[in-house]
């Protein structure tokens, strides 16, 4: 359904885009993470169209934006990350325009409208300019306008920013509905467990290069990171001496007082070193209280593609 | 299509400006104020002084809130919402061109038929030449306008600035209006007819091109 073919794109000296290539099959949430100014609101704006001038080829349903460049953009919502509206805007009158400009027709205009405000709780503030709303507020709204003509491909860009807990949760919901439904979804955020929890598929990008692409469960196995452990004892200084002191173990870090975090090698076995930390600790006569396999976090993933760096973290 | 609605949509937008509200109030009253007070016109004709003052202050105004709005807009990201669906640069850049015409059209013309109230109450309406003055006046002035709206445009496209943007469009839009509008006032064997529609279509038309061409250089 998104089709992204050696796309490079230059400002001035800078290589933004360095031949970045990957597909989204139709129906598929993939999440696009990278820190700032890694490329991923330039690959957005390129696939959203607002970018017209780059090499290579990209297509939306086999539709070339390069050549038919509006006929994607019927097929397209996009949420970006920061754009505003004019002053004198009511929401009602926001949403109007845009659905008109998307093609929806007057017959079902209203009813379409009415869905999305509903949808993102913004009844209240329909005849309210868009000003004086909250931040939030008028991030449910950027979000809103992109799903007035039921768009077959969906284009977030740092979609989850300034929501309220409850707020990211409904809008996670609704991009897991959206995808069931045969949405297709391109998902940017530097918000790695919001990725982690809607993404079927992630592509890391970092200083204009796609670094890996695949599930997350795939780029744990590749990179054979997850190995984990959190464990409490009745002493935490006492179990980092220990474990310190042991043969596989790559760090340990206090996370409480008598809490810490053992970091593996990769390529140890698992289980025969969650069975020799354990003999250890008993040995010094110390009490395990909890000993749990921590499931690896994509930041590990990224960092571990990057090299450590966590500046964006 | 998709011009008619950003037209119809900026034409909203400018109608709710209060900036657009007073120049709907303030215009006419100016031009009622000048006929009454009728200022040592050196041998200019009333009419023309009068189009060249409302062109210049109306068409003051219309430079600045445009390049002003036009700049302001563009820093923030407005346009995303608009390019992102099948709409071109170019119709944005018109639309907005043709909303604050409009607007300003709607001042101008409520000016000119002020200004035939008062005569026709003046005792003048009678004049053999009043409906061709007053015509010649309309078209002087909205040619200004014209131009002074597309120079808006323009550097509300250049200008990264809203402040650099307001003072230019103000000082350059005036000056390029003036130039512009200076043959008409003097040259006496010039037909106002073919030179308004000459300098009111080509002079913006340049100007809106070559905005477009910036707007889709700096963007795409």
């Amino acid at each position: 359904m998104i089709s992204f073919l050696h796309v490079s794109k230059r400002y001035g000296p800078i290589d933004a885009l360095r031949g970045i290539t990957f597909d989204v099959p139709p129906g598929e949430i993939y999440g696009y993470i990278g820190p700032n100014g890694a490329g991923k609101t330039t690959s957005l704006k390129i696939l959203a169209g607002l970018i017209t001038s780059f090499e290579g080829d990209v297509s939306i349903a086999g539709l070339s934006l390069k050549h038919s460049r509006m006929q994607a953009q019927a097929l397209t919502g996009y949420v970006p990350q920061n754009a505003g509206f004019q002053e004198w805007r009511t929401v009602d009158h926001a949403l109007n325009t845009f659905a008109k400009l998307s093609g929806v027709d007057a017959a079902s205009r209203e009813a379409k409208i009415e869905e999305v405000l509903h949808r993102f709780k913004l009844e209240e503030h329909r005849k309210r300019k868009i000003v004086h709303l909250s931040g939030g507020t008028i991030q449910k709204l950027r979000i809103a306008q992109a799903l007035l003509h039921d768009p077959r491909v969906l284009i977030l860009d740092e979609p989850l920013s300034g929501l309220d807990p409850a707020s990211r949760f409904d809008v996670k919901k609704l991009l897991r509905e959206l995808r069931d439904q045969g949405t297709t979804i391109l998902l940017s955020s530097h918000i790695l467990s919001d990725v982690e929890d809607v993404a079927d598929r992630i592509g890391i990008i970092h200083n204009g290069e796609l670094l890996k692409a695949g599930t997350i469960r795939d780029l744990r196995n590749e990179y054979r990171i997850g190995l984990v452990f959190e464990i409490e004892t009745d002493s935490g200084e006492g179990t980092q001496r220990i474990l310190k002191a042991m043969d596989g173990v790559e760090r340990v870090h206090a996370t409480g007082s008598d809490t810490v975090r053992v970091h593996l090698r990769t390529g140890v076995d698992l289980d025969a070193m969650s069975r020799q930390i354990q003999c250890a600790l008993l040995e010094q006569q110390m009490t395990i209280r909890s000993f749990i396999h921590e499931s690896p976090s994509l930041e590990e993933v990224y960092l571990s593609l990057t090299g450590g760096n966590s500046s964006w973290l | 299509m998709a011009l008619k609605i950003l037209y119809l949509d900026e034409l909203k937008g400018f109608s709710r400006s209060k900036v657009t509200v007073a120049l709907w109030v303030g215009l006419p009253v100016l031009s009622v104020a000048f006929r009454y007070f009728r200022p040592d016109a050196e041998g200019l004709p009333l009419l023309t002084l009068v189009a060249i003052l409302l062109s210049s202050i109306g068409g003051t105004v219309a430079t600045v809130l445009l390049s002003t709005t036009i700049t302001s807009e563009r820093g923030k990201g407005v346009y995303d919402l608009f390019l992102v669906r099948p709409v071109k640069r170019r119709d944005l850049l018109i639309a907005k061109f043709l909303a604050a015409f409009s607007s300003l059209f709607v001042a101008v013309l409520l000016s000119v038929l002020l200004g035939i109230v008062i005569e026709a109450l003046s005792g003048n309406l009678s004049s053999s030449t009043f409906v061709r003055q007053n015509a010649e006046s309309l078209l002087m002035t909205l040619t200004g306008i014209a131009v002074a709206c597309s120079v808006g445009v323009f550097f509300g496209v250049v200008m990264n600035s809203v402040a650099v943007s307001a003072i230019l469009a103000a000082y350059l839009g005036n000056q390029i209006t003036g130039a512009l509008l200076l043959p008409l006032a003097f040259g006496a064997s010039l037909n106002i007819l073919v030179y308004c529609a000459l300098a009111g279509v080509l002079v913006p038309a340049l100007f809106l091109s070559v905005s477009t061409l910036i707007f889709n250089r700096r963007n795409g």
